[in-house]
This record gives structure tokens, sequence and C-alpha cells, in this order.
């Protein structure tokens, strides 16, 4: 396991109210595949990529629960041991068309910077490694000593991979890296995320809410629903066969543009954080709703092998019990 | 078009700036009530010799196009005329005044940017804190404080100690037994009115500094230089300062041209014999040879603050470079 996420609850705003983006999630990464996190705007999928990164915002705060990246753990941390960590272990790359490099620094320099903050090497080899990362992502010789603003979007994202990856982290997070880019760079970027996991062996977490594009990469999914989790499997498991009815839903709104099906939306709001329901955060929404639903306290419930699912459909005497 | 086009460019906009402002500088005084002629031959100590020998000089029975061909060759070769206050060529009032401007403006711009930079950059880092709030709110005050109300109370302080002297450069009928003590008399002199002009214009630098940086600091390139391992003090001097001095940078141009004219007040108020001091007397002498002069310089300082800080840009920021 080399991610473990145990009871992570990260709260935004002062202690006693405030709002918990992330309530008790719990999660765990087997080494080297492409892990696949998805879940609408305000399911706290991004608080977890930044609470991976020990790079929350001002205002937030882990409330409880831990986080350990390679046997590191990251809640806790003093911002010195936290930057050691960063982009050595884990790096992260984000959505960010417009402003996710430094407008003044030439890509290469960019990407050489990772290696030189951890003095892993001199200048000139910085900069013949970054040149090699540049050309691993695509980036060939003539895009080196540019600046960002002559980058397309999708070129600027490879060379903030190419910047994430030239340590050779462990884990790579990926949080929307694909969002505001043309679906054509938006399948390229997925496909460079999967060589890159083979070529330098490391582990990426992909994240976004766009599930099609994760189940074509992903070799495990996880759904979140409202900064909780509403099921965990297999990519295959997840998509033919999904136990959870907010799964359910997802896979039934996703636009296809090859067979002519009629297009089915979920009902009602995304859940209020602020005032979230008792129980069953999906409940309000679900059809499949039940009087328990408002009493459920998220056990969690294995109903197969490889699955986790958090929802009391399963509760009956063939689901086990993990908690 | 590359970087030698850029500056061309920016050279050649100066030039044209410059030449609608002398062809401004011309008719601004030729639409005033009055015309050169009336204002020369109601300044009783001139002889009808000396005015036969000035209208020649300036041409002042030409057509209106002809003098402004020639107020054109006398303003490039600094033949601004004879003051009609002093009874001398304007060029040996006006040259002395820019120096004892220069003495008083140079350390006080110097000052206030480093003091400004310095303490923005400080609230900056901590922003929210007790230091931000004090900063802040002080460089407020500073910033919306009359000139002359803080140089009045300056004056107000030294009176009641006896400690600075409050007017002029020097100590009238002093007589100096070396150089080092005729300069300590001027440092002397200088410290209430450079005091005076520093805390002006810091107010304002140190407001700017803050938000423009805290702008930057919540930018994606911050983050991500995070996200690779940088330390905050390493994001602050390598990304984050380099950015938030662009603006900065416009700034200082556009108060470094109107401290020029703008130490009018503080010049003033203390008696110090700089151009700005010099405008307001000539304005109440109707010296019309020496405002227009004086205009003339102001502006052309002005122009020239801004093509030097279109060149400090365009070092830093490959965009300006580029485009």
């Amino acid at each position: 396991m080399i991610v473990e996420i145990r009871g992570l609850t990260v709260r935004y705003g002062p202690e006693g109210s405030g709002v918990r983006a992330v309530d008790h999630v719990s999660l765990d990464v087997d080494e080297g595949i492409l892990y696949g996190i998805v879940g609408e705007s305000g399911s706290g999928k991004s608080t977890i990529a930044m609470a991976m990164m020990g790079l929350l915002p001002h205002g937030a705060s882990v409330e409880g629960g831990s986080i350990s990246i390679d046997g590191f753990e990251v809640t806790g941390r003093k911002e010195s041991q936290l930057a050691s960590f960063r982009g050595r272990t884990a790096s992260l790359v984000f959505q960010g068309a417009m402003n996710n490099l430094n407008p003044l620094m030439r890509i290469e320099d960019q990407v050489a910077e990772t290696l030189l903050l951890h003095r892993m090497c001199g200048r000139k080899e910085a900069l013949e490694r970054a040149r090699r990362s540049l050309e691993l992502v695509g980036l060939g010789k003539q895009v080196w000593r540019l600046y960002p603003h002559e980058l397309s979007g999708g070129m600027k994202q490879r060379a903030m991979i190419a910047a994430a990856v030239v340590a050779e982290p462990r884990v790579l997070i990926a949080d929307e890296p694909t969002t505001a880019l043309d679906v054509i760079t938006q399948v390229q970027i997925v496909n460079l995320l999967r060589q890159l996991r083979e070529k330098l062996g490391m582990t990426v977490i992909l994240i976004s809410h766009d599930f099609p594009l994760v189940s074509e990469a992903s070799d495990r999914i996880c759904i979140l629903y409202g900064g909780k989790v509403c099921e965990v499997g297999s990519n295959s498991h997840i998509v033919r066969k999904p136990l959870h009815p907010y799964t359910a839903g997802l896979l039934n709104s996703v636009v296809s543009l090859r067979e002519r099906r009629e297009i089915m939306t979920i009902p009602g709001e995304p859940v209020d954080l602020s005032r979230p329901p008792k129980g069953c955060r999906f409940m309000p929404r679900c059809g499949s709703a039940m009087e328990k639903c408002s009493l459920y306290a998220y056990d969690s419930y294995s109903p197969e092998p490889g699955r986790l699912v958090y929802c009391e459909m399963y509760s009956g005497p063939d689901g086990n019990t993990e908690a | 078009m590359g970087w030698a086009g850029y500056l061309l460019k920016r050279v050649a906009f100066a030039a044209v700036s410059i030449f609608a402002i002398v062809t401004f500088d011309f008719f601004l005084f030729r639409l005033m009530p009055g015309n050169p002629i009336q204002i020369l031959y109601r300044s009783p100590a001139l002889s009808p010799a000396q005015i036969t020998s000035l209208k020649s000089q300036f041409g002042l029975n030409l057509p209106l196009y002809q003098q402004y061909l020639l107020f054109i060759r006398n303003s490039f070769t600094g033949n601004f005329g004879i003051s009609i206050n002093y009874l001398q060529p304007v060029s040996q009032v006006l040259f002395p005044a820019i120096l004892n401007s220069l003495v008083l403006l140079i350390p006080a711009n110097i000052l206030a940017i480093l003091l400004g930079v310095f303490a923005g950059r400080y609230a900056a880092w901590k922003r929210g804190g007790a230091a931000d709030g004090i900063i802040t709110g002080s460089s407020m005050a500073l910033f919306s404080i009359p000139t002359f109300w803080l140089g009045g109370i300056l004056i107000l302080v030294a009176i009641f100690t006896g400690t600075l002297p409050v007017s002029g450069m020097y100590t009238l009928g002093a007589a100096y037994p070396s150089p080092l003590a005729r300069f300590s008399d001027l440092l002397s002199h200088l410290i209430l009115p450079l005091i005076t002009l520093t805390l002006v214009l810091f107010g304002q630098y140190a407001v700017i500094m803050r938000n423009s940086l805290i702008d930057v600091l919540s930018e994606d390139y911050i983050i991500f230089a995070r996200s690779k391992g940088a330390r905050d003090a390493y994001v602050m001097r390598k990304h984050a300062m380099p950015n938030a001095s662009l603006p900065m940078i416009s700034i200082i141009a556009v108060n470094l041209g109107n401290t020029f004219a703008g130490a009018i007040l503080t010049e003033v108020v203390f008696s110090w014999p700089g151009i700005g001091y010099l405008i307001y007397e000539s304005i109440l002498a109707r010296d019309y040879p020496v405002l227009q002069a004086a205009f003339l310089i102001v502006a052309i300082a002005i122009v020239a603050a801004n093509v030097c800080a279109d060149l400090l840009y365009s070092l830093i920021d490959p965009r300006v470079r580029y485009s």
C-alpha cells in the first residue's frame, strides 16, 4: 500500500462551525496502479489532493485522520519536512490552462527547479535531466527555452507534468489535469500519465469530475459524493456493475455520441455541506432510499471481493461489515 | 519582432511624446490671457533695446508657425529666454534648481522604495496578522495625509525641540570653515524635507507592494512551486517578488516623474530651492519663460522615467519583450 488514507477529515473555516469538505474518508492505493477518484464539484476531491501534498489553503485544516504516502505521514508535519517530501516523494499536477507556470521563467528552468530545490544534482545536470523529462512528455528542444506564454494549454500541461515527474517521485497526484483542454489533448494527457506510470514505475492518482476519462485510464476507481466515499472497486466492476445508486446515476448521465439513448440526470441538488442531511448524504436524491438510510453511520460493506460500498442497501446478511 | 524592435518602438514613442509636449507647452502660453510681448513690456526692468533684441531673438513678431519652429529649435538648444522675475537667462535659474531638487528627490525616492518594498513584502508575508494591520494601516494613513500638513507638524516639532533647521538648504549668511561643515549644514537642512517626502511616497509603495504580492501569492504557479518542494522564503524570493514587482515598476516610474514636479508642496513648506519651489515662485511672479521651461523639463523627466520603466519591464517580463 503506497498511499493509505484513514478517516481523513478536512474542515474549512473555524472550529465548531465551518464546513467539512472531506469527512472521514479512507482510501488505499496499491503501488504502481493508476487510481481514479471521481466526484462532482464540492465532493472534496481537490481537498483530498491538497491534503495529500500538505498544501491545504489558508483556512482549511485537517481535523482528524491520517495520510501516509510511501511511509511518510503527511498530517501534522512542519513546513520544512513537507517541503522535502513534496516533489520528491509525491508530486502534484493540477488544472490550469492559464497560470500554472511562472510567466517569467523559461520552461526548462521551471522543470530543473524541482531537482535543484531538492539539491539532487548540480545546475548543469539538472538542466540535462529537465530536458530529458521534457522529451519524455513529448516536448522537443524547440520548446525548452521558451516562456509559458509561448505555449498552448496542452503544452503547458505537459511541461507541468515534466516538472512534477523529473525527480521521479513515487506518487503523482493529478487533480483535474485535463480540464480546460480540448478532448483530443485530454486523451493525450491521460495516455501520457499511463505511459509515465509504466516508464517511471510511479503510482498515479487521477482526480477528475470526468467519469469516462477516469474510467478510460484507471485500474481502480473511487467515487466521492459530498465529502464521503460512495464506493471503491476495480474499473471494470464499477463501470459494468455499479453498486451505489449514485455511481449508477453518474453512469446514466454520461453523454455518448455513439449510442443514442436518453440522458438521465440525478434529480435534486448536490449536498449543502454546511447543513448535511442526517445519515446517508445521497439519500435526498436517491431513488432507492429506505427509512434506515437516515440512520446510516457510513459503515462500509463488501458484497464482492475487492469492492467496498458505503450504502445501506448492502447491509443485509450477505454484506460483511468492515468499518 | 525582437527586443531591439521593442526598444526602438518605445524610444520612438517617447520622442513623439516629447514633441507633443513641446507643442503643447508652446500653445499653452500663447493661449493664456495676454501675450508674451505684453508681459515683457510690463516688466519695468527691461529697456526698450532689450525688448527689441528679445523680440527678434524669439521672433515674437513673426507669424505663429514660424514662432513655433523657433521655439522648438530654442528648446532643443536649451535657450529658454530670460526670466522676468530673476532677470537672468532661464537656464541659469533652472539648472541650479534642478540640482537642488535632485539632492532631495533621489534619496527620498530611494528610501521610500526600499522601505515600501520591505514593509509591503513583510505585510504580505504576515497577511491577516497584527504586523500586516499595523503596516497597512499606517501606510494608508501616510498615503492620505496631505504633504503640507505632515511637513507642518514636523516643522512644529523641530521648532519646539529646537533641533533642526526648518527652511532652506543652508543656514543664511553662514561662513563655513571647511567643505565638510558646509555638507553637514546641508544634511541638517535636508532631514525634515527628506522625512516628509519619504513618508508621503512610502505609504503608497508599501500598500501597492503588499497588494500586488498578495495577488501573486494566490496564483497557481505559486502553489505549483510549493508542490515541487519550494520553501516559503524561496517562493517569495524567486517566484512572488519578480512577478509582484511588475506593477511596482510602473508605479515607481509614474511617481519618479511626478515627484519631480510633485515635490512642490514639500519644497514650498520647507523653502527648499528646488524646481518645485521655483515653479511656485514663478507662478506668483507670472514668470512665463521660467514656467514654460520648467514644464518642459518636468514633462521630459516623466517621459524619461517611463522609458526607463519600459526597459526594466522588458528585462523582467518576456511577454512584453516579444509581443
